[in-house]
Formats: structure tokens, C-alpha cells, sequence
């Protein structure tokens, strides 16, 4: 299970990990109650402040992926809807379509690419 | 056989063991075939080149260690400070590493000169593993086992001579091997935890391929600490097997020492081989891309740094690497050595 981080990325480092280990979870690759490696190791092999990987795992924690316990590192948290509000599901997905109908995507193109996205993230659950 | 001639005996199988590591970091620059040095494509007639003089001077650098080790191991002889022999043998053993590193950067930064044309860019992307990696994944409980039973074995063997002649003056040399060997034990462990810690972050491309490559390593180097630790064990059980028989000369005892630490020892040098050989398939197949490290700190020292932040304990700067002395693997190290020196002041009072 490996994370990538590209330098050129425009996102700060932080946020490409954490959205990296938003991705494996979403797609299954990282089940409820996988632990994660501790923040020293992820900052020791990124060559990256600890504060750094110390902010991704707080994101991630208060989006509720992960919990964070003092001595025994993250882990990932169960996943259930009924965690959050239907508005709360729905306000990234309504950020996402804003920014492609800006963008002048037609509403087939952007069927399309839900659809393409949807697909990975389910196949990358059932390997 | 008197203690001296154990210690003696320790020093010349620590110097002898790392023979072999020599003739492998010799082997190390052309391991990957032809045409390759290191991790470097470099044209065919490189070594006929200019790649012998940069191989030579990565060969010659190898035996640094050794000119630190001879001089200091003589007078310390000389002088009859055979004990520190032990401290000795660890802290070069550490400077034989770290030197090797150095030496293959030096050597690969002076390879990469004459590259190959068309060779890709160095990768910039950066793979790592969402594994968690700990000390107890590394570890072999039977090893463990072994070696608590037999740090126990000489201790509780101290304390029944101690009640028995009631007087700890004459078990000073048994009570300082059995001491020497349970802090050097500790020190190995803190280095096997060292290494299963360090930093292991891959090029994005073949990535799977380099870190499994590194996986290998850290399973050889960890399985070294625990061949070392293993055989840390003899000279107490020696020194106490010693103190056991009367007269120890031409004993059955020392019959049966020397039958133990011979087995023991083609054992571990059996085991050695055989994990060796698994690695050395795994380096023959791994050809990773040259990986664009960035440095870590911009305001990296060039030998020494201060950096609470950055748990690495070594820091690539601008001007090259520095040694992080607020990392906590150096502040470790820093509260080992100053035991160690504890230890020599209870010792020799």
C-alpha cells in the first residue's frame, strides 16, 4: 500500500497525504481498524517536519477516517453514513459539480468522469 | 585460558567478521551487471576509464575504519585496557556504516557525471509505505528467549558466587564481562531499532521493486544485531564456566566452551550466508531510478544541526549531510555513550 507525494504538486504535502490516505480508505485498500504508520515514520521517510504529517492525520481525524489515541498511533475508523448530515455528504460533491460547470464541462462529460471515478473507487475496494 | 585471551579471542572474531562485509561492499559498485555502477547507468568502457579511479578511491575508503581500529586497538593493548577493546569494536562498527554510506554517495555523486546519455531524469516523486514498521515485527522470540536466558543464567550464577564467598573482590572480572556484555546487548538493540526506524522513502517509479529491496536490508541488518547479541552471550558464560572449574587449564569445561562457541558460531555464520544469498538476490534484481533527493533543511550545518522538527538523524543539506544532534536517535546515542562512560568509571574504581 504506497502513498505518493510529488514536489510539483500544487498542494502542500500535508494535504496530498492526507487526501492519498482518503483515497486508499475510500477505495478499500485501507479497511476499518488498519493502523497507520506513526507520525515519526511518515516524517522520517518524507524527510518532512513533524507537524507536517501531524496536521494530515488531524484533517483526516476530523473528518472522522481516522482515530488518533495517544501511544497507539491511527487507525482507521469505522466507516458509516450515518456519521454525517446528508448536507454534510453533499457539499464537496456540490463544490466538485460548481467548479466543473465552471470549468464548461457538459453534463455528459461530467456524468462521464463521476462515473470513471466511482469505478475506480470500487474496483480499487473489491482488490 | 585467561580472561584477557577471551577478550583477545572476542576482538580478533569482531575484526574477522567483518571480512566478509569488505569483500561485499568491494563487489557492491558492479553488482547490478555491466554497464551499471551502483545505481548508475554508465557506458561500457567506464571502469577502463575514468570509473577506475573513482572505483579505486570507493575501495580504498573502505579500509578508513581499519586505520582508526589498528592504531587505537594496539595501544589499547599495549596498555592493558583489553576491556575497552569491546567499546571499540561497537563504536567502529558503527563508523564502518555510516562510512560506507558516505563512500557509495561520493562514489555514485562522482559516477553521475559520466551517465549515459538519454538516461531518464532523476525521479521526484516519492513513494513510501503506509506500513507501520516496529521493533516486534523484527523480532524472533526464540532469539529473545536465548539470550534472557543466558544474561539470567550469568547473573544468577554471580549472585549465588557472591553469597557463597560472600565478597564481591574476586568476581570483579567475571561481574565487569557480564556487565560489559549486557550494555553492549543494549546498545545493539537500540541499533536494530535504529535501523528498522530509518528512512525509508522510494522513487515513485519501481517503487514496489525498491522497497522491497529495502525491506531485505532491514531484514538482513536486523537479523546481523541479532547474530551479535547471540554471540554477546559467550563471554559471560565463559568467564562464569571459567570460575566454575578448578583448574580451568585443560579443563573438560573449556573442552565443552570452545565445542559451544565453535557450534554456535558456524551456526550463526551458516545463517549469515544463507540470508545474505536471499539478499543479494533481491540487490541483482532491484536497478532503481537515480532519485532527486531534495534537502531536508535549507539551513542544514555541514556536520552538525539542531533540528527538534525533523525526527531524521541525518539531514541532507545544501552543502551535504549533518548529523541532527536533537533527533532522537542522537540524543539515544548521546545518553548511551554517556552511560558507557558511567560504566567505565564504576568498572575500573
Amino acid at each position: 500500500m504506497l502513498l505518493t507525494i510529488d514536489p510539483q504538486d500544487r498542494r502542500p504535502i500535508y494535504q496530498q497525504i492526507a487526501d492519498g490516505i482518503r483515497t486508499l480508505i475510500a477505495g478499500g485498500q485501507l479497511g476499518e481498524g488498519h493502523r497507520l504508520p506513526p507520525v515519526r515514520q511518515l516524517a522520517a521517510d518524507l524527510g518532512v517536519n513533524l507537524n507536517t504529517i501531524a496536521a494530515a492525520y488531524r484533517e483526516l481525524r476530523n473528518d472522522g477516517l481516522i482515530a488518533l489515541k495517544h501511544g497507539s498511533g491511527a487507525t482507521v475508523a469505522s466507516r458509516t453514513a450515518a456519521n454525517h448530515t446528508d448536507d454534510e455528504l453533499r457539499r464537496p460533491l456540490r463544490n466538485a459539480l460548481t467548479q466543473m460547470v465552471l470549468a464548461g464541462l457538459r453534463r455528459a462529460d461530467i456524468v462521464r468522469m463521476v462515473d470513471d471515478e466511482l469505478r475506480g473507487l470500487n474496483t480499487g475496494a473489491k482488490s | 585460558m585467561t580472561e584477557n585471551q577471551i577478550l583477545l579471542l572476542v576482538w580478533i572474531v569482531g575484526v574477522a567478521g567483518r571480512i566478509p562485509r569488505i569483500v561485499e561492499r568491494w563487489k557492491a559498485p558492479l553488482l547490478s551487471g555491466p554497464e551499471w555502477f551502483f545505481s548508475v547507468q554508465v557506458a561500457q568502457d567506464f571502469l577502463t576509464g575514468a570509473g577506475r579511479a573513482i572505483l579505486a578511491r570507493y575501495r580504498l575508503r573502505l579500509f578508513l575504519p581499519w586505520a582508526v581500529e589498528i592504531p587505537f586497538s594496539v595501544a589499547l593493548l599495549a596498555t592493558g585496557h583489553t576491556l575497552a577493546i569491546f567499546g571499540l569494536v561497537f563504536v567502529i562498527t558503527l563508523l564502518t556504516r555510516l562510512n560506507f554510506y558516505a563512500n557509495r554517495d561520493t562514489a555514485e555523486s562522482a559516477a553521475r557525471r559520466f551517465e549515459v546519455s538519454g538516461t531518464k531524469e532523476p525521479a521526484a516523486i516519492m513513494a513510501l509505505s503506509l506500513q507501520p514498521r516496529t521493533l516486534r515485527a523484527y523480532t524472533n522470540p526464540w532469539i529473545e528467549a536465548s539470550i534472557a536466558l543466558a544474561v539470567a543464567g550469568s547473573l544468577a550464577w554471580l549472585g549465588y558466587r557472591h553469597t557463597v564467598l560472600g565478597d564481591w573482590h574476586p568476581l570483579r572480572g567475571p561481574l565487569a564481562v557480564t556487565l560489559i556484555s549486557i550494555y553492549l546487548q543494549i546498545g545493539i538493540l537500540l541499533m536494530k531499532r535504529a535501523f528498522v526506524r530509518a528512512r525509508s522513502g522510494a522513487p515513485a517509479e519501481n517503487a514496489e521493486q525498491y522497497l522491497a529491496w529495502r525491506e531485505s536490508l532491514r531484514r538482513l541488518s536486523t537479523a546481523h544485531c541479532d547474530y551479535i547479541r547471540l554471540l554477546l552471550v559467550c563471554p559471560p558464560l565463559i568467564v562464569d564456566l571459567a570460575s566454575m572449574t578448578n583448574p580451568w587449564q585443560g579443563s573438560m569445561a573449556q573442552t565443552g566452551t570452545l565445542i559451544f562457541v565453535s557450534t554456535l558460531s558456524a551456526i550463526l555464520v551458516w545463517f549469515e550466508w544463507w540470508k545474505r544469498q536471499q539478499h543479494l538476490k533481491v540487490v541483482r534484481t532491484t536497478k532503481s531510478p537515480a532519485f532527486l533527493g531534495r534537502s531536508d533543511s535549507s539551513d542544514v550545518g555541514r556536520l552538525v544541526c539542531f533540528k527538534s522538527s525533523l525526527p531524521m538523524l541525518l539531514l541532507k543539506g545544501p552543502n551535504g549531510y549533518a548529523l541532527n544532534l536533537a533527533s532522537a536517535p542522537a540524543r539515544t546515542a548521546g545518553l548511551y555513550f554517556a552511560g558507557c562512560a558511567a560504566l567505565w568509571v564504576f568498572l575500573t574504581r
